[in-house]
């Protein structure tokens, strides 16, 4: 491609982007759209069947079994191995008291489904 | 005899006054006709109609939480749009300004009387205008409904309130 060519290409392209700048109309508006996605009371915990189908595990597992189950919804969970169950969180606060029939043993039982994930 | 002399000597100095003046007066006459002195007057006035392209929105949409309730997505349509153009085949167009979050949507769906609705646009990535409304021809629409939707899937974890700037422009 010589210059003479090159030079009659960029006129072109000149032109043709000068005619599309002034035929275009355009106006515009905007507005603001606020969204958040909250996790707040009564979640089911979906790793719960699994805690009941060992029926008997120790604090330990049991800890970390629920930790990790409530990653899913932002709620870090501490259970002690002292005889005083205790919770804590850093977003929610998460009562696993009801979970734990033995102090040494963690014995998950029907009422162990009642989990309530509060703000 | 010599007072009449007088008399007709002044007499003749009077009428080439009156001569002078006359004169005088007609070439004035002619010089102000020809300067265009006249009782019409006329001017030229220009007048051009430019291409109108015109839209506004009237409302904020309320923020859409997605809460305890899950029920996947939440909508708004409490806010409206009007426009006017004289331009044949427009268009609207939506873009937002930042993407929205992984597993998250942001929709829109512009309602419309004289033209085209594309129905539910997905904005969650729409960096680059999508057409949400298409075929306006010349004239005004107002008051038409903007529906926002905002999902999101249900493993998703808890978002904190975000906001996105939504540009409707109408173009051609």
């Amino acid at each position: 491609m010589n210059k003479t060519t090159t030079i009659t290409i960029l006129f072109i392209l000149v032109f043709l982007i000068s005619a599309q700048a002034v035929s275009q109309v355009k106006s515009s508006a905007m507005q603001t759209v606020t969204f958040a996605v909250i996790h707040t009371a009564n979640h089911t915990l979906n790793t719960l069947a699994k805690v009941q189908e060992s029926n008997s595990i120790s604090n330990q597992e049991n800890t970390r079994i629920f930790q990790n189950s409530l990653e899913n919804i932002r709620v870090k969970v501490t259970v002690s191995e002292t005889a005083e169950t205790k919770s804590s969180s850093i977003d929610n606060h998460v009562d696993v008291r009801t979970l734990l029939q033995d102090k040494e043993s963690a014995v998950i039982n029907e009422k162990s489904t009642l989990v309530t994930v509060t703000e | 005899m010599k007072n009449r002399k007088s008399n007709i000597k002044r007499t003749s100095a009077q009428t080439e006054k009156i001569v002078v003046i006359l004169i005088a007066l007609i070439l004035t006459s002619f010089n102000l006709m020809a300067q265009g002195y006249t009782n019409v007057a006329t001017q030229n006035v220009m007048i051009e109609v430019k291409p109108i392209a015109k839209i506004s929105v009237d409302g904020s949409p309320k923020p859409l939480i997605i809460s305890e309730n899950f029920s996947g997505s939440v909508s708004d349509d409490n806010t409206k749009y009007s426009l006017v153009t004289n331009v044949d085949n427009m268009k609207i167009v939506a873009s937002i300004d930042n993407p929205m979050p992984a597993g998250t949507k942001l929709m829109v769906k512009l309602s419309s009387s004289r033209a085209a609705s594309a129905g539910l646009v997905d904005l969650s990535n729409a960096l680059t205008p999508l057409d949400v409304v298409r075929g306006i021809g010349r004239g005004s629409d107002v008051d038409q409904s903007i529906s926002y939707t905002f999902a999101a899937n249900q493993d998703i974890d808890e978002i904190t309130q975000q906001s996105r700037t939504v540009t409707l422009t109408l173009t051609n």
